[in-house]
């Protein structure tokens, strides 16, 4: 089972080592990082299928450490969860190594960027992987490092090093949070193996208030919700595979993994749960109102990401564990589909990326432009594709919820889990509205850049086409099934489906009339009055503004966080560092040189001089000798 | 200081007691604040040289006049000593002032200030 996480590592090593020295080598690496990934997907399949029944597989490597009382094994551990995100991560990131050889076609650092794709690759494995929370979060800082390694590949632009900066930055936060809770849990139990943890002692409530909340700050950061997800958007100034991995298939998904993984602790912790549940549905709401008016097309996807996730922590937060991590797996399959068919929009367009220069592409890349419909339905939610099952269940999960949401009354009648409901649905609307949106400007209409736009090689829409399969029919071959094969796991769903509940029938239908309507009306408005949009966006230019502008989220946390801070390192720069430390340091120094310079007159090299001395010397001992030696 | 010779002979003994003790005192210190003084003012280094055995042997007189006086034989021991270490300082010296002329061209201590700070 170790060769999964190690296929790709020894790719990485391998790329870098041998294919970065040549030229000639560099279209190589892209296959061989492919087949690397390729490789880990075929192990991977087979321990799916020869997985026992409930059943787990655990490999112990070596001893790792100990701590205290507990010893941590670096050990692998596969069972259903696991299984799950491996096939996602390898299979989906098998095909965005395919795409990126397309993608990366003429770039000059192969080598490095597939190693390093590769190297992230790696890095999920050891996290889905681990079977204790210090090798997930080796596994962790694994992907932050390659996160910010890839977001920053275009080094050269000092934007992109920013952005990848402030991924990396953003995470850390979160990351602190994650190390608190982990000790939490290792101060209360004495172990860290998920499989102690699990069967472990039964802890009082706070301690899993207290853990859910930390590890939730962890997951936050990764997952990019509020009010950390501002580094998500910015991660697009990386190359569009890079935006389809780290959004997708890896990265982000971290945080709801881990969240699923820790399901024992959640559960135990109605509180913390509301709280992610009201986040979650913040996140949701917010982000797609921004996605509403984004200009580039990879931001649009990049906000619809954070929308998307916020599904998925709602999901977590009302204790639907199974079926926040099968909107996971959907949105992998609809979110990388989404973000390449971008990609080769953009590659078509030579690297366009403004909706308002694009139009009309889908005679020109009919491909592309039938894998990115397909993709928009499933994300907007429309049946019977794969994103209608899983957000539809999580909305659901949401309303039926008989935690302790449903007891926080917000108005008279109205509880909490309700409002929220409320807004998860609002969202979904908003979602297939700002989709439709990108599909329309993207496809219809008549072209209004300036490149001769064209089809993408094979390897770009062979991805695209599997992706649009996937996202089509993954929810209605695999929904329910699915849930029964995770629920092994996650053991129970706090909220179960009853499939002859009336809510459950009539949830469904508004889900559909409200996805659809969003469909529509973006649909009518975009393709056939684009006036009467520009005239609604002048109308209400405040909000329009504030939108684009991101609510001004950056702008506020540069005034209230970043500056401050700023100031506060300048100031003890100024104050402790130079000052203080250096003071004392160059004072030492100083205090000697002032000495030995007043004291450099005295050497004049003059032997009769030093002599005199020495006899004034002399003199001078023998006086104070006589005066005080009582003689 | 003990008296360990009490054998002592008695015609030295009167003739020393004929000079009194404070005379030889006095010429060692002449001799010693001469040679200093040569020491500190002269610039040509042989002289300086001798100087400093002008001022050893200050020293020298000195130790034996006291010596004599408290009757004790350690005095010598340390004359003998430096007289020893006064010949070798004088060759060392003069090796020294040797090469420092081959260098400076000069026998006056005011050229040899190589070590100034």
């Amino acid at each position: 089972m170790w060769l999964i996480p190690l296929i790709p590592l020894l790719g990485a090593a391998f790329v870098w080592l041998f294919c970065s020295a040549r030229p000639g080598r560099h279209a190589l690496a892209g296959w061989i990082a492919t087949a690397a990934a390729l490789g880990s997907f075929a192990i991977a399949l087979q321990f799916f299928f020869a997985l026992p029944a409930n059943g787990e597989i655990l490999s112990p490597l070596w001893h790792w450490f100990t701590i205290g009382g507990a010893s941590i094994e670096f050990a692998l551990r596969f069972d259903r969860l696991s299984a799950l995100m491996c096939l996602i991560i390898t299979g989906v990131g098998s095909l965005i190594h395919l795409y990126a050889i397309g993608y990366m076609a003429e770039d000059q650092s192969r080598p490095r960027f597939f190693s390093y794709l590769n190297l992230f690759l790696f890095a999920m494995l050891v996290l889905v992987l681990g079977d204790s929370l210090p090798l997930m979060f080796v596994g962790w800082e694994g992907v932050g490092l390659c996160s910010y390694l890839l977001i920053g590949f275009w080094f050269e632009n000092p934007e992109n090093a920013k952005a990848g900066q402030k991924a990396f930055i953003v995470n850390r936060i979160g990351d602190a949070g994650f190390i608190i809770g982990m000790f939490t849990l290792l101060a209360a139990t004495g172990s860290l193996t998920f499989s102690e943890l699990v069967g472990g002692p039964k802890l009082d409530s706070w301690t899993y208030e207290l853990a859910a909340f930390c590890l939730f700050i962890g997951a936050m950061g990764k997952s990019a919700q509020i009010p950390l997800y501002v580094w998500l958007p910015d991660a697009m100034a990386g190359p569009t595979p890079v935006s389809a991995l780290i959004h997708a298939a890896t990265m982000v998904t971290a945080g709801v993994y881990m969240m699923a993984r820790m399901e024992f602790v959640y559960s135990n912790a109605p509180i913390t749960s509301t709280l992610i549940m009201s986040i979650g549905a913040l996140t949701a709401f917010f982000a797609a109102t921004i996605a509403l008016v984004q200009n580039d097309i990879k931001k649009v996807l990049a906000y619809s990401t954070v929308s998307q996730l916020g599904y998925m922590f709602m999901a977590m937060g009302a204790g639907a564990y199974s079926m926040g991590m099968f909107h996971v797996t959907t949105h992998a399959f609809f979110k990388a589909c989404l973000f390449m068919g971008a990609g080769s929009v953009i590659i078509g367009c030579h690297h366009e990326q403004d909706l308002r220069h694009f139009g009309g592409l889908w005679k020109k890349m009919p491909l592309t432009f039938i894998t990115y419909l397909v993709a928009t339905l499933a994300i907007a939610g429309i049946p019977p594709l794969s994103g209608f099952f899983s957000k539809d269940l999580i909305l659901w999960s949401v309303f039926s919820d008989h935690s302790y949401a449903s007891k926080v009354m917000v108005f008279e009648g109205l509880a909490l889990n309700q409002l929220l409901w409320g807004l998860g649905l609002l969202t979904a609307f908003l979602t297939a509205f700002y989709m439709t949106r990108s599909l329309v400007l993207t496809f219809f209409g008549n072209y209004r850049g300036h490149a001769h736009p064209h089809e993408s090689p094979w390897v770009v829409t062979l991805p695209l086409i599997v992706l649009a399969f996937l996202s089509a029919g993954f929810g209605y071959l695999a929904g329910h099934d699915f849930l029964h094969y995770l629920e092994h796991w996650t053991r129970k769903d706090l909220v179960q489906i009853d499939h002859h509940d009336e809510t459950y029938h009539q949830l469904e239908l508004i889900s559909i009339i409200v996805a659809a309507a969003g469909f529509l009306l973006a649909f009518l408005l975009y393709a056939f009055v684009p006036q009467l949009v520009a005239g609604l966006a002048r109308s209400f230019r405040q909000i329009y503004r504030l939108l684009l502008n991101k609510w001004w989220v950056d702008e506020f946390y540069e005034a209230v966080i970043v500056r401050p801070l700023t100031f506060l390192a300048n100031l003890s720069f100024a104050a402790i560092d130079r000052g203080a430390i250096d003071g004392t340091v160059n004072g030492v120094g100083n205090f000697v040189d002032a000495n030995g310079e007043a004291l450099r007159a005295v050497h004049t090299g003059r032997l009769q001089q030093y002599a005199a001395f020495m006899f004034v010397g002399l003199l001078l001992l023998a006086v104070v000798y006589l005066l005080f030696s009582g003689i | 200081m003990g008296k360990r010779s009490s054998r002592v002979n008695p015609v030295i003994a009167n003739s020393f007691l004929l000079t009194p003790l404070t005379f030889y005192l006095g010429l060692g210190a002449v001799l010693f604040s001469l040679g200093a003084i040569g020491v500190l003012i002269r610039k040509n280094v042989i002289v300086i040289l001798m100087c400093i055995e002008l001022m050893l042997n200050g020293v020298n007189l000195t130790f034996i006049a006291l010596g004599r006086h408290f009757q004790d034989l350690d005095t010598h021991i340390f004359t003998v000593m430096i007289m020893a270490v006064a010949a070798a300082e004088a060759s060392i010296g003069l090796a020294i002032v040797v090469s420092i002329f081959r260098n400076f061209l000069s026998t006056n201590v005011a050229d040899a200030n190589e070590l100034r700070g």
